[in-house]
């Protein structure tokens, strides 16, 4: 009979194992907080009002280089509801006429700075400087109708040259508060997230602002006297995607190489695979599936897919992970030898609460982050149905996660329930079985207590990073940048698992010494007996729990 | 008056008054009551000349001054001193003295230089602005897609800093220390901005979070200034030579420091407008006030007009009360 080699590891091996990995660990956690920058860079810009002349609405307000846009320097003078402060040459400004122009990314220390492809995805967010009047108070929830126009240029197009993105008319909240009211103050107004792109693919984008004013479709009428416009750009930073980049390839061929290993290893039995083994090779094919370094496509090509990609491989990793610690619980709880129980279609009701959350969560991605592939502008939270509608999948994945950890919590309960009945049993067995089932027992609680291990420091890094401040300061030279530590510290922390586990769990070539010199009593020989041993391989420790059900 | 002569004998302890530092902070302070188009700050030295040849930081300085003066008058209308630069032939802004009111000024133009600067670096309209320290543009170009960039505020202090040659600037007496605590003062100001975050993590979780820093409208911040005005602390040194830390320990961070008493500005006050009853007592200085009420036609009930950026407003008749000193 064969074992895992978990089983037949020395203490020595294991620690030299165990160590090695905390090394990989720490190092990753060290690679993100000393080397990269945060993982994402919210840079402010404020926007240049033009104005447009001609009626053309296609037409491109920019506000820098040659053939820039007029521009206005305060909208106050256009404002004034008595006539006497306006300037007596003004002529009306109309709605239409005036462009919010965002060119960006600004020049920094007389360059002309463009957007690198390493810098992956752009993330819009609006802020409204809207003033105090008295004679024109703004409701606390506005409508606010955005239309929008996103173009890009590359470097070496003429200044002017600038092709269409994306456009489209949005509505959006917007609330807005303030705590003493007093003219020439602004509200406290709420972000409006504007559009996300997937892919930052080209070097300069210009986005184009009107806020259409009608009376019949009752469009921005609650809104106040907009001052300002700010454009928040939220990107990835490109150094914090080279360090990212950088550790999935190094774990990318790590995982493949431990996998052949495996699999190499279990065609070697004369059995075939158990459920376990299927269970570890899926982990580590969706584990490889997401260290897949597919950022380096987008910088040949244009991929906006890559925000939805990245959900999605991180789904389908967690639902592979959570559908392998059940599989696992499972698998040391046989109640029964029944027929099926080396399938995954026993499981069907565990694994069912996996699915509903997964699917629920991929359907609200695809109805936010797939529609927005076709317009970067869209948001499902503008409208009271696709509200209804995001908050149901929310919710129903919420009920699944709740459902799946009652599940999982359940069997583990059951799993150590069985192992301390077993181990009243221990001391009127034969000293060499008791040793060995002393160590199974160990080895189990010990990988019970890496995975506990694993997702307690997940919770607490996340839980750190919300409530500190994102830099960790020691000296004026160590700065330990804590987001981006935490991202590559978990993300390696993952891997490293399940790399052990794959290790851990691949079938021992060692055998285990003939059963019959062990048997001691006469007991312990009928339990074996009406087990299933020969001709199947399947772990000690399997057995073991099975065994131990029986009782 | 008596605070002339209560000072004459600290001023005789301090000859040195005015040193390497003075003369710019002062011109920053003294451009504010400028009419001349150049800002006079351009002047002031070789360096200034080559950073006022941008057209970005000429016109920032041009802005930061309307700001800043703008900005005090519209704080201090109800008060003794109406945020004048002159006063009974005392300037505050000139001379070598620092009353209560030029530590309003210094903070008060450092601040309004700063949030314009701000400002300018977010709007593309200062092409000068930097990520950090960085001097070539290659260590710009280098910084800024690793994600090394600083924000506009940050540019906007170390710009403010460096005009005003706060770190060059020797510090070992009283005025030197004073001018630049109150300087800091207004930069810091200015910094004390709103956090706002964005999620957007795996399916738009918070599981990845970033946050950043929104420029304040500098209304508000002129109105801190105000109130640490109202807070200023006299600093009289014991010692014959006043050390930078000596001060450091007494004067706490947020507070304006100045050196000399203000003057009584109560016979300056005859005929202004006052607030209320309440604020009247203490403007006219016991003098009493005229009340007044006259009707007035006022915009309300505003509304955009379609299609046009115009507010149409009916014309309400309001009845008004003016307070008049006498």
């Amino acid at each position: 009979m064969q074992g895992a080699i978990l089983e037949n590891l020395s203490g020595k091996k294991l620690a030299i194992l165990v160590s090695f990995l905390l090394v990989c660990q720490v190092t990753c956690f060290l690679i993100g907080g000393l080397v990269a920058p945060t993982p994402a860079s919210a840079e402010n810009w404020l926007a240049t009002k033009c104005r447009q002349r001609e009626n053309d609405t296609r037409e491109w307000l920019y506000p820098r280089g040659k053939g820039h846009c007029e521009t206005i320097d305060s909208l106050d003078m256009y404002r004034a509801p008595d006539s006497d402060h306006r300037k007596a040459d003004r002529e009306n400004l109309k709605a239409s006429e005036l462009v919010f122009a965002f060119q960006i990314p600004v020049p920094r220390n007389n360059m002309t700075l463009d957007y690198s492809r390493w810098q992956q995805n752009l993330i819009g967010v609006l802020q409204f400087d809207i003033m105090y009047h008295p004679d024109a108070e703004m409701e606390e929830r506005v409508v606010v109708t955005i239309d929008a126009r996103l173009a890009y240029r590359n470097k070496g197009d003429p200044d002017g040259a600038w092709k269409h993105y994306a456009s489209s008319v949005e509505e959006r909240i917007l609330d807005c508060t303030m705590a003493h009211k007093e003219e020439g103050f602004h509200y406290d107004c709420s972000i409006v997230p504007l559009f996300e792109l997937g892919s930052l693919h080209h070097d300069f984008y210009l986005l184009n602002i009107r806020l259409p004013v009608g009376a019949d479709k009752k469009m921005n009428q609650g809104l106040g006297h907009v001052e300002d416009i700010w454009l928040v750009a939220i990107n990835q930073n490109g150094g914090f995607t080279k360090v990212w980049v950088t550790i999935k390839s190094a774990f990318f061929p790590c995982i493949i190489a431990i996998m052949i290993w495996f699999w190499k290893r279990v065609h070697q039995l004369s059995r075939s695979p158990a459920l376990l083994e299927h269970m570890l090779m899926f982990l580590g094919v969706t584990l490889t599936f997401l260290n897949m370094p597919l950022e380096f496509l987008t910088l040949a090509f244009d991929m906006p897919f890559m925000l939805l990609l990245g959900d999605i491989r991180q789904g389908i990793f967690y639902a592979a992970l959570l559908s392998f610690w059940l599989v696992f619980a499972g698998e040391h709880l046989m109640i029964q030898d029944c027929a099926d129980s080396n399938t995954l279609r026993y499981y069907w009701k565990h694994l069912s609460a996996v699915a509903i959350g997964c699917l629920s969560m991929f359907i609200f991605d695809m109805c936010e982050r797939g529609v927005q592939l076709q317009n970067p502008f869209y948001s499902i939270w503008v409208t009271d149905l696709g509200t209804n509608l995001a908050l149901t999948f929310i919710i129903l994945a919420g009920i699944s996660a709740g459902v799946y950890f009652l599940f999982l919590s359940y069997m583990i309960w059951k799993v150590f329930c069985n192992i301390s009945a077993k181990r009243t049993v221990l001391p009127s067995m034969s000293s060499a079985r008791r040793l060995h089932y002393e160590g199974v027992i160990y080895r189990f609680k010990f990988l019970m207590l890496a995975t506990l291990l694993c997702a307690a420091m997940t919770i607490t890094g996340f839980i750190l990073g919300q409530v500190s401040e994102g830099r960790w300061k020691w000296d004026d030279h160590l700065v330990l940048e804590f987001t981006s530590a935490f991202f590559t510290g978990v993300y390696g922390m993952w891997n490293i698992y399940i790399f052990a586990l794959i290790v851990l769990y691949a079938p021992s070539h060692k055998q285990w010494p003939a059963e019959g010199e062990h048997r001691g009593s006469v007991n312990e020989e009928i339990e074996f007996s009406r087990l299933p041993t020969d001709p199947s391989e399947i772990s000690s420790l399997t057995t073991f729990a099975r065994k131990s059900a029986m009782d | 008056m008596g605070w002339a002569t209560e000072r004459t004998e600290f001023e005789s302890r301090y000859p040195r008054i005015g040193n390497r530092l003075r003369p710019v902070a002062q011109t920053l302070m003294r451009s504010m009551f400028s009419t001349l188009r150049q800002p006079s700050l351009c002047n002031v030295s070789h360096q200034h000349r080559r950073w006022c040849r941008d057209k970005g930081v000429r016109n920032a300085l041009l802005d930061a001054r309307l700001l800043a003066i703008t900005q005090c008058q519209e704080q201090f209308r109800y008060d003794p001193w109406n945020c004048s630069d002159e006063y009974r032939n005392i300037s505050f802004s000139h001379g070598n003295k620092v009353y209560r009111e030029t530590a309003l000024l210094y903070a008060m133009s450092a601040a309004a230089l700063t949030h314009v600067v701000a400002q300018a670096c977010a709007d593309g309209s200062m092409r000068r602005c930097r990520c950090a320290e960085e001097h070539s543009p290659e260590d710009t170009r280098r910084i800024w897609p690793w994600g090394l960039c600083g924000d506009n505020y940050s540019y906007g202090r170390r710009f403010t800093r460096r005009f005003t040659q706060l770190r060059q600037s020797r510090v070992d007496h009283l005025h030197g220390f004073v001018v630049r605590h109150n300087i800091n003062i207004g930069i810091q100001v200015v910094g004390q901005m709103k956090t706002v975050c964005k999620c957007h993590g795996v399916s738009g979780s918070c599981t990845s979070k970033t946050c950043w820093k929104r420029l304040k409208p500098f209304k508000e911040t002129a109105e801190i200034l105000k109130g640490s005005y109202y807070k200023a602390q006299i600093e009289v040194s014991s010692n014959h030579v006043s050390r930078e830390r000596s001060c450091k320990r007494r004067v706490p961070k947020s507070t304006l420091v100045y050196i000399h008493s203000s003057p009584d500005f109560c016979p300056s006050t005859r005929g202004r407008r006052c607030l209320n009853p309440d604020n009247c007592g203490t403007l006219c200085c016991s003098r009493g006030y005229v009340h007044k009420t006259v009707s007035d036609i006022r915009p309300c009930n505003c509304h955009w007009v379609s299609r046009s950026y115009e507010l149409s407003c009916k014309k309400c008749s309001v009845m008004r009360d003016i307070y008049i000193c006498k």
